[in-house]
């Protein structure tokens, strides 16, 4: 005569609790997060034992990649529409307000003037794609000077920071120093990762 | 998992039924989508800051204003760094002029490596106050060997320090040391 088996449960947990940690975790998250902008290029910076942080606004940052090319960005995402609008009105490069919207997607940006109306309309697929020439910055094209000084006067305090990739040759810095130097731009912050 | 009891609401006729608690909900799609939210906002979080190094470079005069500088720093308050390539360091403390591939003195990035050559002429330097770190970097050097170097500064509390070019003196030292031609510009 077969027994009549008992009806079974599976094994029941109070999810209660981990509800309240999942969402107190989020909560957190969510206060301590800032979103990251489309990465140009990849840096990888060097270390140092250095505690002062990045400044969050008013700061113009000049990245160079392990081939020696110079990019330009902007730190804080609100300021990057207001230096476009300057930029653009002062080297007369047209650009419209959905433009300058675009703009401030934009971590960085590795192309001379000349192009950026036609890289900013890029797609995102098309931006990954595109080869950049980076921002000249030599004895005959200081392009990227004028960058920086326009940003130095849509924003007065501003600082310059710089964001070296550890594998850089050392000229590429040299150069960069010399032309800053020579324009009057002595003062950097160097952008490293702390240090493990 | 945690069920919902179903109130029975079998009619108002009959015996009074033992009241039943209100029930629990299902809390586990709610975990489920906690948890996605988190992984989300730790994916697109940039978490740590990068901090960031003061450099200073020195104003550059126009060539007529250019006073020749009486420099008195005696060649015992100094060391001069040189960067070389491949991640090798070099150090010398003798007058530029004189400069030669025996003076160089082969170290690492290591901290018992360079640090210490710093510490030690450091202390034995005549006039502490005036101390300075003269650091060349090469052009075979990269990026990370002159931010260590500067970060050496950071921690010797070297406050004084230059970066300049190699002269040709230190470039025939240089390469003679590590028995390669010097390149031709």
């Amino acid at each position: 005569m077969a027994a009549v088996k008992p009806k079974r449960h599976g094994p029941a947990m109070d999810m209660t609790a981990m509800c309240d940690v999942a969402f107190l975790l989020l909560t957190f998250f969510i206060m301590a997060s800032s979103f990251k902008s489309e990465e140009t290029v990849t840096i990888n910076t060097p270390s140092s034992i250095s505690q002062d942080l990045i400044p969050e606004t008013d700061a113009s940052m000049v990245s160079i990649d392990s081939e020696g090319r110079y990019y330009f960005g902007i730190v804080d995402p609100s300021q990057r529409d207001d230096f476009a609008k300057v930029l653009s009105d002062k080297y007369s490069l047209g650009l419209t307000n959905k433009e300058l919207v675009q703009f401030t997607t934009l971590s960085e940006v590795g192309v001379p003037m000349k192009q950026l109306k036609a890289y900013i309309n890029l797609t995102e697929k098309e931006r990954e794609s595109y080869s950049l020439t980076g921002i000249p910055l030599d004895s005959t094209d200081t392009e990227m000077v004028n960058w920086v000084r326009t940003f130095g006067e849509s924003f007065p305090n501003s600082t310059i920071t710089v964001r070296g990739d550890g594998s850089t040759p050392y000229p590429a810095l040299r150069n960069l120093f010399k032309q800053f130097g020579a324009a009057d731009l002595n003062k950097f912050k160097l952008i490293t990762k702390t240090e493990k | 998992m945690a069920d919902v009891v179903v109130k029975d609401s079998g009619g108002g006729k009959g015996k009074p039924r033992v009241k039943k608690g209100a029930g629990k909900p299902d809390m586990t799609p709610m975990v489920d989508l906690g948890f996605l939210l988190i992984t989300f906002f730790i994916y697109t979080t940039t978490f740590s800051k990068p901090n960031t190094m003061v450099y200073n470079t020195p104003k550059e005069l126009p060539p007529d204003e250019v006073v020749e500088q009486e420099l008195d720093i005696k060649v015992s308050n100094t060391i001069t760094i040189i960067l070389g390539g491949d991640d090798r360091v070099f150090w010398y403390q003798v007058p530029l002029k004189e400069v030669t591939v025996d003076d160089l003195v082969e170290t690492d990035y290591a901290s018992d490596g360079i640090r210490n050559a710093i510490l030690l002429k450091k202390s034995k330097a005549l006039d502490p106050d005036s101390w300075t770190v003269i650091i060349k970097p090469s052009d075979e050097s990269t990026w990370k060997n002159s931010v260590d170097i500067l970060d050496e500064m950071a921690i010797t509390v070297s406050e004084r320090k230059a970066v300049v070019d190699l002269q040709q003196v230190e470039k025939v030292a240089y390469y003679a040391k590590i028995g390669k031609p010097i390149p031709t510009e």
